[in-house]
């Protein structure tokens, strides 16, 4: 019955949220040519860094690709899905929080449909594109299992990526304002578009263990390319994924408990 | 409600310009602060309270509290039987709200897509919904905007649909903070009306809180006065009035200047007196009798025109709230 719900109820949210964004058509279509400019750009400096070296931490440039494209996919499924969860401080800064707080439904699920980055779906279409562009330039075998993996590493990866950012927001419960540590948390995932062995041993680590950005592109990737080594990684994402996820919804709810709303409304 | 308490920590700044600018980045000024110190009260099912007091003296600390929006610092709130801050969805369910200074539904969406949201949120069922809206379209005149995103909507017609979006899903008990403020006297007219019927029709409970007089006086069957976070006052209107008012201003025109003095020394009861020139103000208690003070007057004036004025309602409530500003400051 819940599910059925919560499924309901995301179908006329997700409706709402298009409307929204579709409301401002200039802004929606200078948005949609900001992230194209953004990503042809990152493109571009990835090209001009195979210029210069034929590897990178072991890898070439068809396989760059590839992880450029494993880290887009992720990316993209979270904003266009989950990223509201970045206003989780707005809400608390300004008291909005309080009319979610009253309604019958999850608090967290609630402020995570109300709101969508509708240019997701081009970091979507863009790392598709990488991907493919990534297998004509390696020849690499890609089957039916691999691709079921990579579905699952992907929604994983995103999942991981918003239970950060929940973590991150979750804090303002305390200090009310936390943009720049959430920026700050978030910028650590742009590490994650290199493959992570040209790191430090340390960093390595950190991104696996501390802050597990390392799932959401690197470990999808090595899936593809076949490499051993990293397999345990790859099948432990969707765990990863679902520790995080509750972890995060823990975590929430115990902050929420601290939430103070604004005198005077 | 038993012993309900708050405490919450606020910021403080005492200097000023770039000190203050570097003050406020190294130092914490956190203080204490005791918003709701120890509230106790029921509300019975189908009652209008008006919940009263000056600005910041708990009483939006109190509602969120009852809402489940915050969760107390120390005592118990039970609303229909549960605790709001424990089981929030629960709770979510049988209440509606509505805050004044700031709308629940969606900037951008049309009303009655606002409306079919939260008719999934409610999970309300179809017959429910259609019953509901038609009935409330009808009674708060809705239909001319309903297809208007809420961004362009007037106060009015956004505070109109905030209530019937409070009420949609029957719930047993609504919470309204301010429902009137900014608004013009028919608008707050027509919700007061809303308010009244629905609460007649449906037996629901509602708690509001006000600033408006008119609001108390047209809509509250109990009034509770809160001050500094204690409860100060609790019960009806009429009592209040009873319990305050304390003089009436009886205004004479005269027909000529006073030119002699007044001597009001066989007049046994209190009175003040004032006077310029052909008018004479007499306050005095409201036991007195006022028919024997218009007789005296009379007898030493010719009078034009007799005005009886009682203490309004403000004037009380500024009264009552004067009082427990006193007992503050002395504490």
């Amino acid at each position: 019955m819940a599910v059925k719900k919560y499924i309901l109820l995301y179908s006329g949210m997700l409706y709402k949220n298009m409307r929204e964004s579709t409301s401002y058509k200039l802004d929606f279509a200078v948005g949609v040519f900001a992230h194209l400019i953004i990503q042809i750009s990152s493109l571009f400096c990835t090209i001009i860094v195979y210029n210069n070296v034929d590897t990178l931490g072991g890898f070439d440039f068809g396989e760059c690709l590839i992880l450029l494209g494993c880290y887009l996919l992720p990316m993209g499924i979270e904003e266009f899905f989950l990223h509201n969860v970045w206003s989780i401080s707005k809400h608390v800064h300004s008291g909005s929080l309080d009319g979610y707080l009253t309604k019958p439904a999850n608090t967290l699920f609630l402020l995570v449909v109300d709101g969508t980055n509708i240019h997701g779906f081009i970091l979507t279409i863009c790392g598709i594109i990488y991907l493919i562009f990534g297998f004509i330039n390696t020849n690499i075998y890609v089957g039916c299992w691999k691709v079921i993996w990579l579905v699952i590493c992907v929604i994983s990866g995103a999942f991981i990526i918003f239970s950060i950012t929940v973590f991150m927001e979750t804090l303002s419960f305390w200090f009310t304002e936390v943009t720049n540590a959430t920026v700050m948390i978030d910028s650590l995932r742009q590490l994650v578009r290199y493959p992570i062995t040209i790191f430090h041993p340390f960093l390595q680590k950190f991104l696996i263990f501390v802050v597990p950005y390392a799932y959401t592109s690197f470990f999808s990737a090595t899936l593809l390319f076949d490499l051993d080594k990293y397999m345990c990684y790859t099948y432990a994402t969707p765990f990863v994924a679902m520790v995080m996820v509750m972890g995060a919804k823990k975590f929430f709810a115990f902050g929420l408990k601290n939430y103070s709303s604004p005198c005077g409304s | 409600m038993k012993n309900l308490q708050k405490d919450f920590y606020v910021n403080e700044s005492k200097e000023m310009g770039v000190k203050g600018i570097l003050e406020n980045l190294i130092k914490k000024n956190r203080k204490k602060v005791k918003a709701v110190k120890n509230l106790s009260f029921e509300i019975a099912e189908g009652e209008i309270v008006g919940f009263l007091g000056p600005n910041g003296a708990g009483k939006s600390t109190t509602i969120k509290m009852m809402t489940g929006i915050l969760t107390p610092t120390r005592g118990e709130v039970k609303v229909c039987g549960v605790i709001p801050y424990q089981k929030r969805q629960q709770n979510a369910k049988n209440i509606g709200v509505v805050f004044g200074h700031r709308t629940q539904l969606w900037w951008d969406l049309p009303v009655k897509d606002s409306f079919l949201l939260l008719k999934k949120i409610y999970e309300i069922d179809d017959l429910t919904y259609k019953k509901n809206l038609s009935y409330f379209m009808e009674l708060l005149d809705m239909e001319s905007f309903i297809e208007r995103p809420i961004r362009q909507l007037s106060l009015g017609q956004r505070m109109r649909c905030d209530l019937a979006a409070a009420f949609l899903h029957n719930p047993s008990i609504v919470y309204l903070d301010e429902p009137t403020i900014g608004l013009d006297i028919t608008s707050k007219k027509k919700i007061r009306e809303f308010i009244c019927e629905v609460n007649k029709e449906r037996k629901s409970t509602i708690v509001l809180t006000t600033h408006d007089m008119s609001d108390i006086e047209q809509l509250a069957t109990r009034v509770i006065v809160i001050a500094n976070g204690d409860m100060i006052y609790d019960g009806t209107i009429e009592q209040l009035r009873r319990q305050y008012q304390n003089e009436r201003v009886l205004t004479f025109s005269l027909k000529e200047d006073i030119n002699k003095y007044l001597d009001l020394r066989e007049w046994k009861h209190k009175v003040t007196v004032n006077y310029t020139n052909d008018k004479l103000v007499i306050r005095m208690p409201v036991n007195t009798p006022i028919k024997q003070m218009i007789d005296w007057v009379t007898s030493q004036y010719v009078v034009k025109d007799i005005k009886i004025d009682e203490t309004s309602i403000e004037d009380i409530i500024e009264e009552v709230y004067k009082q427990c500003g006193n007992q503050y400051i002395s504490m």
